[in-house]
């Protein structure tokens, strides 16, 4: 991630990690995981492939995001 | 020049460990990075909060089963100065004095917590850590818990704490226990270095220790290597030739403490990974001296790339070729070991031969230490490899591993080093044992049986008297965090050296994280098959989540009675083969930075489906025409560059990204200095092959 004022969090099973601006995080697939924001962040996320369910329109886990799962 | 093809991470350029949150004079909370711990310090300090305001009377809602206070396994306890238990949910323990309350290795539990909130001035809390079985089980875990001292409005002062179930090292507790040994070192002197030693203090923690290290680079204090203490380590070195004590002292004179990321390997290892360090300045006897704690953390990004490239099986194949060539020549082969850049002698491989009543005769690296007696070498642990060696190469076999804490040739600080040695006969008719070993082996399936075997044969010759032999932390069958176990053919432990209060306990019934029936199927096993391999899941040491144990077991027979021999190591997910597919976290304060030519430089990370490169390039920097079947996504993020595409050039300046379609040919021109990031799919295949010479003309 970069560049910008950053700092986040991601959160999976048994796992989480705390990132500052130039830390990178990389997921393999179908990982699942949970993001939190904990600063105005600006950041850059990259996938491979397409997020063919972006195009469809299938983001609204971005939109409405559910708290942390307990 | 260290070759490094794919880099997946590598030496942190500065110093300051950027990002790195952990000055302890933040608020509690905000400096863990795991939300069990945070959840944890919050509860503790809630419970904190209502016992200083509603007094005794609080110790009732704690108290309450299903409360926030009270809930599934997790609990706060209240303890007052004395030792006297007031809320538990163990009602026995209640109203009672717990001071001799101890862990299954003789740590004083309410002491180490009554301590961990008293003994700091200006530190009314702290986390003390013990082993514990877990509830309804055989095995111990690692527990942390957390204490804060309270002053209840009757003027009466307690200890509120809660703990949890947690195997792997964390900035916080390392933070903690440095400042708690910088508070005993500057109060009691060199008094503070036994509590700081003893292996059931609070200063041992996991895999843990503190250190002291001189301004001027001595060792004062190690309690892991007490060999090394009064050695200059000014020059140590990390795995990738980092000078990590200069470093660390430059660090806590500019800034009084901090950490330091270093690549050290782990035992049984062959990769090196992270290992962070938090040092912190004290005065001990009127000077300065650098108190400090080193640990892996659970996601410490580990190398990709073997450190050594030769295998268990190549090594006993070349001193197999070494003992032939003895045999012909004699000393007269001695000439050709001495090579540099042979096989005999290159990196880190030497050869050694003794003679069998212990003169070193010849010495590959250091011809020096020819003619000296060896009978009474010991390694860095102590344990006493001269005689050791000197046994294996005179049984009748003649030949075996032995594996020991010594340093690499010219270096101090030691690693785990495997050697194999075999008995030769001269042509003069006189004996010698010839050998040579790897650093940093990788422990592997084949070595772990052979381990096994040894036992058994041990145990088959003399039953018990084999026992103590193989619980000896200085002997031969322990090592890089391996042991060997027997149990009887019912499940009672007779010897286990790693968790000796098990033995004499009956573990058939243990279950494995996924409820298998270990114990059960390991003696089946050994006792249906005479040998066999068997995998379960555990937690693995420094960490909390399930990993694959696999236990070799042998059915062993002394005097009409049956024994099961075993050894276990966890294996590394191999990619596809393992349930844990996992995440890796990186900076690029730490991911190697690679020096490319004057005018740049490369970091990358390699997944598994795509490659991330962030570049650092000077004005004027090119790269010729080329092509790859990547698709290419190109972010500037400082500076700008010219991308020639076709028959047209297209600049890019910061903030903005080309995108790259795969196999279109292109060159780049760097118009000013300039940092960009390069995100291709799939991963660059060609790099982690080495072919990346166009980028460095």
């Amino acid at each position: 991630m970069k560049p910008g004022k950053l700092t986040g969090r991601v959160v999976f099973d048994e796992w989480e990690a705390a990132l500052k601006p130039g830390g990178v995080l990389v997921n393999p697939a179908n990982v699942p995981h949970a993001v939190a924001m904990l600063q105005d962040i600006r950041f850059v996320d990259f996938f491979t492939q397409v997020r063919e369910e972006w195009l469809m329109g299938e983001d609204q886990h971005l939109r409405h995001p559910q708290k942390d799962k307990q | 020049m260290k070759k490094n093809n794919h880099p997946s991470v590598g030496r942190q350029t500065a110093p300051d460990t950027a990002g790195v949150s952990a000055e302890n004079t933040q608020p509690a909370t905000a400096g863990h990075e795991y939300r069990e711990t945070r959840e944890l310090v919050q509860l503790v300090q809630e419970a904190a909060d209502l016992l200083h305001v509603k007094g005794e009377a609080a110790f009732e809602d704690f108290g309450k089963a299903g409360s926030r206070w009270r809930k599934g396994e997790s609990y706060v306890f209240v303890l007052d100065p004395e030792g006297n238990m007031l809320v538990h949910p163990d009602t026995s323990m209640v109203g009672k004095n717990q001071l001799e309350l101890k862990d299954m290795n003789g740590k004083p539990i309410i002491r180490g917590l009554i301590s961990a909130a008293t003994a700091t001035p200006n530190k009314p809390e702290g986390w003390y850590h013990y082993e514990w079985p877990v509830p309804g089980g055989l095995l111990p875990r690692w527990k942390s818990s957390y204490v804060q001292l309270v002053t209840s409005p009757s003027g009466k002062q307690y200890i509120v704490g809660s703990g949890m179930y947690n195997d792997r090292m964390e900035r916080e507790y390392v933070v903690d226990m440095v400042s708690r040994a910088v508070t005993a070192v500057e109060q009691q002197g060199k008094d503070a270095f036994n509590l700081l030693r003893d292996p059931a203090g609070p200063f041992r923690v996991k895999d843990a220790y503190i250190f002291i290290i001189g301004m001027d680079g001595v060792e004062i204090l190690n309690p892991a290597f007490p060999n090394l203490e009064g050695r200059d380590l000014l020059d140590m070195k990390d795995t990738q030739g980092k000078l990590l004590n200069q470093e660390m002292i430059r660090m806590v004179q500019a800034q009084g403490a901090g950490w330091m990321d270093y690549m050290w390997p782990k035992p049984g290892e062959n990769v090196s990974t992270q290992k962070s360090a938090y040092v912190h300045k004290a005065k001990l006897q009127g000077k300065d001296v650098m108190v400090g704690c080193g640990v892996y953390l659970a996601d410490a990004p580990k190398e990709k790339q073997p450190a050594t490239s030769m295998t268990a099986q190549e090594l006993v194949k070349l001193v197999n070729e070494a003992a032939v060539l003895l045999e012909q020549k004699g000393e007269g082969a001695f000439p050709e070991m001495r090579q540099q850049g042979s096989k005999w002698l290159h990196d880190e491989i030497y050869f050694f031969v003794w003679s069998l009543d212990g003169v070193r005769v010849f010495h590959g690296e250091l011809p020096e230490g020819e003619g000296k007696d060896v009978r009474g070498l010991k390694d860095a642990l102590g344990k006493p490899i001269g005689r050791m060696f000197l046994e294996i190469a005179s049984a009748p076999e003649g030949q075996g591993w032995l594996h020991a804490m010594w340093p690499k040739p010219f270096e101090i600080f030691p690693t785990w080093k495997s050697c194999y040695v075999k008995r030769v006969t001269f042509p003069s008719g006189k004996q010698y044992l010839v050998g040579s070993g790897l650093y940093n082996m990788q422990l592997d399936e084949h070595l772990l049986e052979d381990v096994v075997n040894q036992a058994a044969i041990l145990i088959k010759e003399t039953g018990k008297d084999a026992f103590n032999l193989l619980r000896d932390k200085k002997g031969p069958f322990y090592f890089m965090d391996t042991y060997v176990f027997v149990q009887t053919p019912d499940g009672t432990e007779l010897v286990n050296p790693a968790q000796p209060s098990l033995e004499g306990k009956n573990l058939i019934d243990l279950k494995d994280l996924q409820g298998k029936e270990v114990v059960k199927e390991e003696i089946a096993a050994a006792m249906e098959q005479g040998s066999a391999w068997l995998e379960h899941y555990w937690y693995k040491p420094g960490d909390n989540t399930p990993a694959l144990k696999k236990t070799f077991v042998r059915k062993v027979q002394h005097n009409g009675e049956a024994y099961v021999v075993g050894s276990g190591i966890y294996i590394e997910n191999k990619q596809g083969t393992d349930m844990n597919k996992d995440i890796s976290k990186f900076s690029w304060d730490t991911v190697e930075k690679e020096e490319m030519s004057d005018s740049v430089s490369r970091q990358v990370i390699n997944g598994e489906k795509a490659t991330l490169a962030h570049f650092t390039a000077k004005k004027g920097y090119e790269i010729h025409r080329h092509s790859h079947p990547n698709e290419e996504y190109m972010l500037v993020t400082r500076g700008a560059m010219q991308y020639q595409v076709d028959d047209h050039d297209v600049e890019v300046r910061a903030n903005e990204v080309l995108v790259l379609p795969p196999d279109k040919p292109h060159s780049i021109v760097v118009l000013e200095d300039t940092e960009f990031l390069v995100f291709f799919a799939p991963a660059r295949q060609d790099w982690l092959k080495g072919e990346d010479q166009y980028l460095r003309k």
